[in-house]
């Protein structure tokens, strides 16, 4: 563990991931709001991914793709198609997070550059690489039987919220592909990136502060980084070449002396 | 050696870089008689009025500030040959032209020390300047093509160039390496470990009474 004194991986974990509990926990209050001291088999609640990580271990939840890389998006022609006729749905069976996440993919895809990534989470790239991993681990792990039945469950949580929308023959494949355990984060991150980083390269090197300040806002943390790193060098060197004093006067040096009694 | 700059912006600053280029050997002709300098790069001298002898760029500025010397600019730093290069420059996108290592950090300190010695000496200044920010540019140029490529081979870069861009190179290749090589990121060795725990069933440890 390198990183662990790291505080941008530190924050990086401190992001939420919607999860499912597969076994009901006592004594703990991990919604403020609610009456008793304990999760219920099968709640969905909102856990930062150092708890979930460690509980999703033990087996006693399961992890769905936070909305930021909510996955439906990359997809074939025809799923292309299932995607719109989704969104110009009225009876969106997802709640706000999970449609933000599938917009999160669409605007990626039409040009990563101008999306504001920053909201969706400041550690975009660091939280995907973390996450990614969890689904290949389940898929070694040779309980399936198990996360099968949370599926399940799942669905008919979902479903059951959704009385009142007609059911659809896919509908079951739509969310179980919401679940971790596809390698289409890492072709996200990879592909956004890419995108991204002409962008920063061209900003850094040329553009002026005050012009590129508008486009910083867009950048995930680790992008600023790299944005900084270029800016930095860019500006230390336009600063060497214009000369100045090259010696600098020690600080103590200009003082006055103090004078005794 | 290690820069004294802040490392985790940049390996080196500007400046440590042209205390580097300083150790390049430059022709001063003397005006003045002293013995040999003995010094650990190397013996200099003896330096005999109107004699031409090879010093480092250090020792030339040093003296040339007491009036001793008269610094001779070196070959490439004609008018014709800065001409010649900054045409290839602008012709060739992909390939940088031939240059001193250190041309950038050389040119300045000759202008700053030696105006007198170098012949058309705005000329030459406005044609690095402009060697210099075309070469920039192609650098940035170049830097786009790259995307998730294991090695990048950009030859005839200058040490302030490669300065420059070294931070920034440095970072982005390591996010490609990250992101291209999900497999290797070092989170993994944490998250298997944690993987054996739990296919052990949750092996609960005894306590010691």
């Amino acid at each position: 563990m390198a990183n662990y004194f790291n505080i941008d991986d530190i924050l990086a974990e401190e992001e939420f991931v919607p999860v499912v509990f597969h076994k009901a926990a006592n004594g703990v209050i991990i919604d403020p709001s609610s009456e008793t001291n304990s999760v219920e088999q099968g709640a969905k609640v909102e856990l930062p991914l150092w708890l979930a990580q460690d509980l999703y271990l033990r087996q006693a939840i399961s992890i769905s793709v936070p909305a930021c890389f909510n996955q439906r998006t990359i997809l074939g022609d025809e799923r292309i198609t299932d995607l719109n006729d989704w969104l110009l749905d009225t009876h969106k069976p997802f709640n706000a997070l999970s449609s933000e996440g599938v917009l999160t993919r669409l605007e990626i895809q039409a040009d990563a550059a101008c999306v504001d990534l920053k909201s969706r989470s400041p550690y975009f790239y660091e939280f995907g690489c973390k996450i990614a991993p969890l689904g290949s681990l389940k898929v070694t792990s040779s309980r399936i039987e198990e996360s099968k039945q949370c599926r399940i469950h799942a669905l008919s949580l979902s479903l059951g919220c959704l009385a009142s929308r007609p059911s659809k023959s896919n509908w079951s494949n739509k969310i179980v592909s919401n679940w971790v355990g596809d390698k289409t984060i890492e072709i996200l991150l990879l592909s956004a990136f890419k995108i991204r980083y002409k962008e920063i390269l061209t900003k850094a090197y040329t553009a002026a502060y005050t012009t590129a300040s508008k486009f910083l806002t867009l950048l995930t943390k680790e992008e600023s980084n790299l944005y900084e790193a270029a800016q930095v060098s860019m500006s230390a060197f336009k600063k060497w070449r214009m000369g100045g004093p090259r010696l600098q006067r020690a600080s103590v040096l200009g003082r006055k002396r103090r004078s005794f009694e | 050696m290690a820069g004294q700059s802040d490392p985790h912006i940049s390996l080196f600053s500007a400046e440590e870089v042209e205390f580097m280029a300083e150790d390049e050997l430059i022709e001063i002709v003397p005006n003045m008689r002293m013995d040999p300098l003995n010094f650990i790069c190397g013996d200099f001298g003896p330096f005999l009025p109107q004699i031409a002898s090879q010093v480092p760029l250090w020792l030339a500025v040093a003296l040339k500030k007491r009036g001793k010397c008269a610094i001779r600019p070196p070959q490439w730093m004609s008018v014709e040959n800065l001409t010649r290069v900054l045409e290839g420059e602008r012709e060739s996108q992909g390939a940088f032209q031939v240059l001193p290592f250190h041309y950038v950090e050389i040119s300045r300190l000759l202008f700053d020390h030696a105006r007198e010695d170098i012949p058309d000496m705005y000329m030459v200044r406005s044609l690095i300047e402009d060697i210099r920010d075309v070469r920039i540019h192609k650098v940035e140029t170049s830097l786009e093509k790259f995307s998730g490529t294991s090695a990048v081979k950009i030859p005839n870069l200058s040490a302030m160039e490669v300065n420059i861009i070294r931070p920034f190179v440095g970072r982005a290749l390591q996010a490609f390496y990250k992101h291209d090589n999900p497999e290797k990121i070092p989170d993994v060795d944490r998250a298997s470990s944690a993987q054996t725990r739990a296919a052990n069933n949750e092996p609960r440890r005894q306590l010691r009474r």
